[in-house]
């Protein structure tokens, strides 16, 4: 376990002397603070004009923060995240292959299960770290309103369990090249692929439909965002987490016996 | 303590070394001479673990580098061509992960850098990043990082190419010094060296071992040189009788 | 021409690939599926028959071993994971995080249920399904996709073994011998999703 917390240590050290973790975070953060501002605004547009109507007093009743402003928040941010996760997983493998240091991590006493857990622990980190300082936005909105808590915890957790699932995907894009762009590029073509998978479930049939739908990483992001942990989600993400990582071990290790 | 028998390594059509077999006593300095080309990196990737070999085996201090390929790690120090340096890492943050990954208990750690950063001549160096390093410095910090955890056996992959005279002297008397306490694996095509610092030589050319031999027995009357070059122009005709019998194939 | 023959074989599973995939989406064997399942199996015959070293070299490899207990681990793997989601699904449990409780049943409702003695009936009225024309667009958006995507591969795969080998995407430390100029043997596909 000591090698697994020594890596961590390495890569998180190494995102953040580097430009990279400020520039992510930053973007990140300014994404969602103009994604924020908007749908705030709006609520308050439409708020003030309900209030005005006559008849407006029904649909004033109906807006509410978690459905008109939390939910397409976390919508958006996590379109962003499908784009903004393979940028940060790509050099994890891909620039160790390349610099040489991979024959370091090969020829010392390490297994390659820590290896793997290692890189994948520190770039969990850091999503945990953006996604948390995203935090704010719904400390505003207690503050000035009551929007329901669970709801936005609900919610939160459902972000953080689909960028684990990018963050795995991403890492095992770039164990299979030493070519960044390629790992990024192919870790993109894959969280898309997750995302949009359930599209054409309504058209589909009756068993390639609901398996679709149970594939698409947005069905399950969708239920929690609108306050439902179901335990398939959970089973879900965890078992695309893990299938990820398994492959990255495998990956790793191939070089062993190649 | 380290024993090479029958390695052959292919790359699909490719066999870049064939049937190689020697060995190094514990505490013995061996150079590892051979043309660019000739196997003596693939060599060198198969003896520490980073790669396997099609056929043959590596024992390192009694363990098998492929069924026991941990507990063989554990005593090999390994300086590629190109040192493995996280460009971002300080020096000494960077010897430090090493040692942590090498297996060393954190107690040891402290005194075991400071015993390299003084034996390398780091001092000055400390907190440097190595991305900014020269390149005499970047060799230092890799060769220190191939010692930090005392291992048993070194194995460096051309340590003086690319230095300075006096970075050459500095760095030849230190393998020198280290040798005995460990049993060192150099491989070079600089003949001084050899001449210099080791005691058994073995002379690889296209992926074969051609001669294997105690430095004095080899050189008695004749210069390195010669001796190389005769190793390598007797493998000449085999060579260009396998390049026409290639062609006669391909035809 | 003996390393074109790790290029039939992935040419032949590709295309095998693809004949399954259109075959699951139209259920139907069209000249599409047959033109790909035939080529498929050609280009298999093609590969197996290629000079690759004699097959049992190849199955003596060490590398052969543990590459098939790889394959054999993520296959097992792969069944588990399978496995532990089928009867997630079977056996889903909500937590409702909602104040209001929207997404779950009423205890009023619950007692009202309780007291039935005979099935309940449920008459729905819901809009029209899939749209057949739509369905009809998505099917030839989605064969268009499929060909361009085996264009691409195709000539990719054509310049990859057709010039440099895969030294397009840069050297590869293991896989190359290092700093020679010999040919990079062994052809091995970067996978891209």
């Amino acid at each position: 376990m000591r090698n697994v917390f020594a890596i961590v240590g390495k890569e998180l050290r190494s995102y953040f002397v580097s430009p990279i973790a400020y520039v992510v975070l930053t973007g990140f953060l300014l994404l969602g603070g103009w994604f924020f501002f908007n749908l705030l605004s709006r609520f308050n547009l439409l708020l003030s004009l309900y209030l005005q109507m006559q008849q407006g007093g029904e649909a004033a009743n109906r807006l509410n923060l978690n459905d008109y402003v939390i939910s397409p928040l976390m919508h958006n941010l996590a379109i962003v995240l499908v784009i903004l996760v393979p940028m940060i997983t790509m050099r994890a493998y891909a620039e160790e292959k390349k610099g040489g240091t991979y024959e370091l991590l090969l020829t010392s006493p390490v297994r390659t299960g820590e290896i793997v857990l290692g890189k994948f622990l520190a770039s969990f980190l850091f999503i945990c770290i953006m996604i948390g300082l995203t935090g704010i936005y719904p400390a505003i909105l207690m503050k000035f309103g009551n929007p329901e808590t669970a709801v936005i915890a609900s919610g939160y957790l459902g972000l953080i369990l689909l960028a684990t699932v990018f963050v795995a995907v991403g890492l095992l894009t770039s164990s299979l090249t030493e070519n960044q762009i390629i790992a990024a590029v192919s870790g993109l073509v894959a969280t898309l692929l997750l995302y949009i998978i359930g599209w054409p479930a309504e058209t589909a049939g009756d068993v390639l439909g609901p398996l679709l739908r149970y594939l698409s990483v947005t069905e399950h992001f969708a239920e929690m965002v609108r306050g439902i942990i179901n335990t398939r989600s959970l089973v879900y993400f965890l078992s695309l987490i893990s299938l990820a990582l398994f492959l990255t071990q495998r990956s790793v290790e191939s070089l062993r016996w190649r | 303590m380290i024993e090479v028998q029958q390695l052959t390594k292919r790359y699909g059509e490719l066999t870049a070394i064939n049937n190689i077999s020697f060995s190094v006593a514990s505490g013995q300095i061996l150079g590892f001479l051979g043309p660019n080309g000739s196997g003596k990196t693939t060599t060198m990737r198969i003896i520490t673990g980073f790669m396997p070999a099609s056929s043959g085996t590596v024992k390192v201090a009694g363990f098998d580098i492929f069924d026991d390929s941990f507990e063989a790690r554990k005593r090999i120090g390994y300086l590629p061509e190109n040192p493995p340096l996280y460009n971002d890492m300080t020096v000494a943050s960077y010897l430090r992960f090493v040692a942590k990954i090498k297996g060393m208990r954190k107690a040891d750690i402290a005194d075991a850098l400071d015993r390299v950063l003084h034996r390398c001549g780091l001092s000055s160096v400390i907190n440097r990043v190595t991305g900014h390093l020269s390149k005499g410095f970047r060799q230092r910090v890799g060769l220190a990082q191939a010692i930090i955890h005392n291992p048993q056996v070194l194995v460096l992959d051309e340590p003086t190419v690319g230095l300075d005279p006096q970075q050459i002297i500095e760095i030849r008397s230190l393998i020198k010094e280290l040798a005995g306490a460990h049993t060192v694996v150099l491989s070079t095509h600089i003949l001084p060296e050899v001449a210099q610092v080791c005691e058994k030589v073995v002379i690889i050319s296209s992926g074969r071992v051609v001669m294997e031999d105690a430095m004095t027995n080899l050189t008695q009357g004749k210069s390195l040189e010669d001796v190389f070059l005769q190793a390598i122009s007797q493998d000449e005709p085999e060579r260009s009788a396998q390049q026409s019998h290639g062609a006669e194939v391909a035809q | 021409m003996a390393r074109l023959g790790s290029f039939y074989g992935v040419v032949g599973v590709i295309l095998l690939l693809f004949a399954g995939v259109a075959y699951f989406i139209t259920r139907d064997f069209s000249p599409y599926v047959v033109i790909h399942l035939v080529g498929g199996f050609l280009a298999l015959i093609a590969y197996f028959a290629s000079a690759q070293g004699s097959v049992r070299g190849f199955l003596g490899e060490r590398s052969t071993k543990y590459g098939a207990q790889a394959v054999l681990y993520s296959l097992i793997f792969f069944g588990i994971l399978i496995l532990v989601n089928y009867i997630s699904v079977k056996n889903p449990h909500r937590f409702d995080m909602t104040k209001s409780g929207i997404f779950s049943v009423a205890p009023q409702t619950r007692s009202v249920l309780e007291k039935l003695d005979k099935p309940l009936e449920i008459n729905a009225f819901v809009e029209a399904g899939s749209d057949p024309e739509l369905r009809e667009l998505l099917l030839v958006l989605f064969a268009v996709v499929l060909s361009l995507l085996q264009t691409w591969i195709v000539i990719e795969l054509f310049f990859m073994i057709g010039t440099e080998g895969l030294n397009r995407f840069g050297p590869d430390p293991t896989r190359s011998p290092p700093n020679s100029s010999g040919p990079v043997g062994h052809p091995t596909i970067v996978a891209c999703a």
